[in-house]
């Protein structure tokens, strides 16, 4: 016989999803932060992508296959709309209020690429992901990416050796 | 431009270093899981269904990944700066089954030899459009502790066309291996099938690389041998590069079922879909054109590849003479070939013609009482072949058709 019953949300004591959840949080949280603080340089706004992603994961737990794929998608798809956003309000990401630029040469030079050279290069030499694991989580070509790292490179190493 | 990496990743990782995650992030997550999450209402339907057993075979499986990569041995070997070739595996004495079955690569345009038994995984992708690891491999699985790949790709796709300097290739292949550390034109020599090529070596792994027909070849060989090398260059003296074998289009593997058109197809899901959104009459609609001004009508995919595809299809009217009418309608001058001098096509087993000109291939078949157009706009050298495995996927169901 069927019954029918109604709660208001999840128990952490008794949802397999929390348990699993935490293991990925203790895995993966810390790296995807610094991943997302390095393409955005604010705190805020870095946590605040990483734990909507978090909770995103939650929500779709039982249609996802492999969560910490699909959790550096999610915070890297975050951070790119972030960029995007920033773009649109014509603001300069280092005079937002809330983005307080990095002490480095580097940084820069950096955010003077276009986002997804900027993503591409941090992706690549920060997260150590190679072009195809790149492309997947950009959703665009290889060779796309690939362009991106080549005219990326370029310009920081104009840059950096001027 | 190794000094600019490793400057990057130093940067990098110092940038990163002033990040803070919260201490408390978790509480503020758990925090969240209550607050949105719904009312949810649960219909228990006798014994409540078992939990996913995708913890347990995880779980599982990382324990195996341990085991096998605990197990793994390190085995160095010093680069031999000399040029090599592979030895001729019936004069190689190698601890290793004889090469004695040959595959031919579907996509990548070589054949190999591997032993009786092992498993081969062809590749089903372009490599530049891998969406999963060894996508774009053609993978021999051996069984006796080492897998052997290869793959390659246009040189001018990868953009390195008129390029065969050292340092682009090495450039374009750092982006995905890191030749064991050693710049391409450091590594010892190899050849391969005739051609010179580059190989490096580092624990657990070979690589090697070759250029051949405008084609950048990649061949890999990870182990837990202690006779890598000699593995390796068996399985290499038994390789045979035809570039001209090589598939340059990308696999189509997603479904597009027409709403409007009756048909189905499948394609290369890069989100260039674009479905119909009116019915097409040939006799008021303008011809078929590049122009994307009158592609209403027409289901269509932008690859991104030089390549563009059309389709639609029509109720016939009534008492037309099927070629004269495609002839005036359809496609006016129909690559300057009248349709009942077109060569001949096969589509889900209907009898078509097919034309080719310099932009476009195009095809006209009537199923159901319906004609149906197929068209692909390009600019590449490999267009039929395209085409054709694009025709392959074409399901023809006349009766699911919108009608006016």
């Amino acid at each position: 016989m069927a019954t029918v019953s109604v709660r208001s949300g999840p128990d952490p004591a008794t949802d397999d999803r929390v348990a699993q959840l935490d293991a990925l949080y203790r895995i993966e949280y810390a790296g995807m932060v610094r991943l997302a603080y390095t393409l955005l340089a604010s705190d805020a706004e870095a946590e605040e992508i990483v734990q909507d992603s978090f909770v995103e994961i939650y929500r779709r737990w039982h249609e996802i296959l492999k969560p910490g794929a699909y959790l550096r998608c999610t915070v890297v798809s975050r951070c790119r709309s972030a960029l995007q956003r920033r773009k649109m309000r014509a603001l300069h990401p280092v005079e937002e209020p809330c983005v307080s630029a990095p002490a480095s040469e580097l940084w820069d030079v950096l955010i003077r690429l276009s986002d997804d050279q900027r993503i591409a290069v941090v992706l690549r030499y920060y997260g150590g992901y190679p072009a195809s694991d790149i492309a997947a989580m950009l959703e665009m070509p290889a060779a796309t990416v690939r362009s991106h790292l080549r005219r990326g490179l370029a310009t920081l190493k104009k840059e950096l050796e001027a | 431009m190794t000094q600019l990496r490793d400057r990057l990743e130093r940067d990098l990782r110092e940038i990163a270093a002033g990040a803070h995650p919260s201490p408390s992030a978790w509480e503020s997550i758990l925090a969240r899981l209550d607050h949105d999450a719904e009312p949810e209402v649960i219909l228990v339907l006798a014994p409540a269904p078992s939990r996913s057993k995708r913890p347990v075979w995880l779980a599982v499986a990382a324990a195996a990944l341990v085991v096998i990569i605990g197990t793994i041995a390190v085995v160095t070997r010093a680069v031999d700066d000399q040029t090599t070739s592979p030895a001729d595996p019936d004069e190689t004495t190698v601890d290793f089954p004889n090469l004695t079955t040959t595959f031919v690569s579907p996509r990548n345009g070589f054949s190999i030899k591997h032993p009786d038994g092992a498993e081969v995984t062809p590749a089903t992708q372009l490599l530049d459009s891998s969406e999963q690891v060894d996508d774009g491999f053609d993978v021999v699985e051996t069984g006796l502790a080492a897998v052997f790949k290869g793959a390659s790709t246009d040189l001018r796709a990868a953009g390195l066309d008129g390029v065969s300097s050292d340092q682009r290739v090495d450039e374009y292949l750092s982006f995905d291996y890191d030749g064991c550390g050693v710049p391409r034109s450091e590594q010892a020599e190899i050849t391969i099938d005739g051609q010179p090529g580059r190989i490096a070596e580092c624990p657990n792994h070979i690589e090697a690389t070759v250029v051949a027909g405008g084609r950048l070849y990649v061949f890999t060989l990870s182990h837990d041998r202690s006779d890598p090398r000699a593995v390796f260059d068996a399985f290499a003296a038994t390789i045979d590069l035809t570039p001209e074998t090589a598939v340059n289009f990308p696999a189509m593997a997603t479904t597009f079922v027409s709403p409007t058109n009756g048909f189905s197809f499948k394609y290369h899901d890069r989100g260039g879909l674009a479905p119909a959104t009116e019915l097409w009459d040939p006799v008021i609609d303008p011809p078929a054109d590049t122009s994307g001004a009158h592609d209403g009508p027409f289901d269509g995919v932008e690859t991104g590849y030089g390549a563009y595809f059309k389709a639609a299809s029509t109720e016939i009217p009534d008492g037309v003479a099927i070629d004269a009418w495609v002839d005036e309608y359809v496609s006016p001058g129909g690559c300057s070939v009248p349709r009942s001098q077109q060569a001949e096509i096969t589509i889900d087993g209907q009898a078509g013609r097919i034309a080719e000109c310099a932009d476009r291939v195009e095809a006209t078949v009537v199923a159901g009482g319906r004609l149906y157009f197929f068209l692909l706009l390009h600019s590449r050298s490999d267009a039929r072949a395209w085409f054709d495995a694009w025709v392959a996927t074409i399901d023809l169901t006349p009766e699911t058709a919108a009608v006016p």
